[in-house]
């Protein structure tokens, strides 16, 4: 018999109907276990009564929130797989998944206009005011998908330009959140301030916590006052969040302290240690660092020694093991992990998990760089994978690279990372004029980019260069400190 | 364009239109309204500092910088006055 997220939600509520599934935004707003279930049952059959049927996969392009969990666990309940549409991603970019996940419908905003072009008949309103729009599937669905159980399809942009799409099941889903609750230890008793996308953490933390029990509290905006008020209103246990809002609450200059918070959970990016002791100072709390990557989930929290071991992510999990592929002479490679719940199959080019797996001999190879020490902590400090991470939204460089090279002006383009002190990295460009071309300026650049990139992908600079920086070998240089002080090469 | 009203057409695009009620205007409260929030001000200072060279300082992220249009356009044009004495 196959797994269903929502029925472990449902179980959940039957044991607790009167216990609070969520609370906030606003003041005194909060839905019981029982009442959430009640409303996604009604929402499961307005869907079924429009035509969603099982097997069935639906892009959602809506604000995160209480209605985002629940339009989610009543397509879930329907039986139909989840695509999340970010709101914040570039027309262009939203409609790069419909053309590369076959994607039978979407749930939308009122405003359906942006999928209008594909279409098949009228939008059906929905409750939340959302209405769900039957779409042309503008690719075939890959034969195998039916008999995983997909319950997400997480699209990502590949490394060349490819696109991809990381397939999750409900039992994939399943077993990594009773593996990371090894670790965590979340049940009834915990309130957990949420402040992250929904459409990019939703699988080993909002389904974490409804099936574990737990109450969510979402805040009606991100200032550290606000979290911290928040935080104090409804006596959270755990905060889920990351650098930029412990950044914050540290700043706060009330007198609001954190008397019932059991962890401190960063994700997302890496934290400055300023930040870690400036929390710790103003709360007494050391944040806990974790790693979390879509195609694992979450095998690492730095639960034990966050303020011994400050910039690791802890040891790993009990489920999980690690193993560092090509190490240098500083004990740094590759960071290969295998475990529980790892990811099912890439949707395009299609590898189904043990594909993925038996390329590395059973282990699934992460891209990221780390060392670990002599007590067995893991400590992170790069990428493999050619990507950047501003305010730790991850994008891959040659996503950029490719809507630059778009531009008629331009010939060729490298883009690169440089630190930010608030955002951890941000992209700059090295950009090769195409002949006969007046190189545009900055601002007509960026606002060329802003027509196909989320902002946040957006370089801050272009640098114009006679030639890219290459090796001997033909490959481009990527190396921020060689690239920065190529000063010969610029030409404008 | 100059940045205040860049900092104006974009907050309207990308966090009013369609959402805001009839006759919305600058002095509106985006917080209480729902308008800005956790996310939206996340990718609005991401903005702010990538596209506007804004650099924050400590404090600065704060409700009465963020809470209308007004105040978000008072606290750019502080910011640029600053730096243009710096």
């Amino acid at each position: 018999m196959t797994l269903n997220l929502a029925e472990i939600f449902f179980q959940q509520a039957a044991l607790r109907p009167e216990h609070r599934a969520i609370l906030g935004p606003d003041e005194d707003a909060s839905i019981s276990y029982g009442a959430l279930r009640e409303h996604i049952q009604t929402l499961a059959a307005q869907l079924l009564a429009a035509g969603l049927h099982p097997g069935m996969n639906i892009g959602l392009h809506y604000p995160g929130g209480q209605a985002y969990i629940a339009l989610t666990y009543a397509l879930w309940a329907c039986g139909a797989c989840v695509t999340p549409i970010p709101m914040e991603l570039a027309t262009e970019e939203k409609q790069l998944i419909f053309q590369h996940i076959a994607i039978d419908a979407v749930i939308s905003t009122a405003d359906c206009t942006l999928f209008a072009a594909h279409a098949v008949g009228a939008a059906i309103p929905l409750a939340e005011h959302a209405c769900l729009l039957n779409l042309k599937v503008l690719r075939t669905r890959p034969v195998a998908l039916a008999r995983l159980n997909p319950a997400f399809i997480r699209f990502t942009s590949g490394t060349t330009g490819e696109a991809k799409g990381v397939i999750l099941s409900h039992e994939t889903i399943f077993a990594r959140i009773q593996a990371a609750n090894q670790g965590l230890q979340i049940d009834a008793n915990d309130r957990i301030i949420w402040l992250l996308s929904m459409a990019y953490h939703f699988a080993v933390s909002i389904v974490a916590y409804l099936s574990f029990g737990a109450t969510i509290i979402l805040c009606k905006n991100s200032f550290g006052s606000t979290i911290l008020q928040a935080a104090n209103r409804y006596r959270a246990s755990l905060i889920y969040a990351a650098p930029t809002h412990y950044e914050l609450m540290s700043h706060d200059r009330s007198d609001q302290a954190l008397l019932d918070l059991r962890l401190a959970i960063v994700t997302t990016a890496y934290l400055r240690p300023d930040i870690a002791e400036a929390f710790y100072q103003r709360f007494g709390i050391a944040p806990h660092e974790t790693y979390g990557i879509i195609e694992v989930g979450l095998p690492a929290v730095n639960l034990d020694a966050p303020k011994e071991k400050r910039g690791s992510v802890g040891k790993l999990l009990p489920s999980y093991s690690v193993t560092l592929d090509s190490p240098d002479e500083n004990g740094i490679g590759e960071i290969m992990l295998c475990g529980p719940g790892l990811l099912d199959a890439y949707y395009q080019p299609w590898q189904a998990r043990a594909d993925i797996l038996s390329q590395h001999g059973g282990w699934l190879a992460t891209g990221d760089l780390g060392f670990i020490d002599e007590d067995d902590y893991l400590f992170i400090v790069g990428r493999s994978k050619e990507m950047i991470s501003v305010a730790g939204m991850k994008f891959f460089i040659r996503e950029v690279e490719t809507v630059l090279e778009r531009h008629p002006a331009i010939q060729a383009a490298c883009v690169f990372a440089v630190k930010s002190r608030r955002l951890g990295e941000t992209p700059i460009a090295h950009v090769v004029p195409a002949a006969n071309q007046e190189p545009p300026d900055d601002a007509e650049l960026k606002a060329y980019c802003g027509e196909h990139l989320a902002g946040y992908k957006i370089p801050d600079q272009f640098h114009w260069v006679e030639s890219l920086a290459r090796t001997a070998s033909g490959k481009l240089i990527r190396n921020t400190e060689k690239l920065l002080t190529t000063q010969h090469t610029k030409i404008l | 364009m100059n940045l205040p009203q860049q900092l104006r057409e974009h907050i309207i695009n990308h966090y009013i239109k369609d959402k805001a009620p009839d006759g919305f205007n600058d002095d509106d409260n985006l917080i209480d309204q729902g308008l800005l929030d956790s996310l939206a001000i996340m990718n609005l200072i991401v903005w702010l500092e990538k596209q506007a060279a804004i650099e924050f300082d400590e404090g600065d992220i704060v409700l009465e910088n963020f809470s209308s249009v007004k105040a978000l356009l008072d606290f750019v044009r502080r910011k640029c006055a600053v730096s243009s004495d710096d």
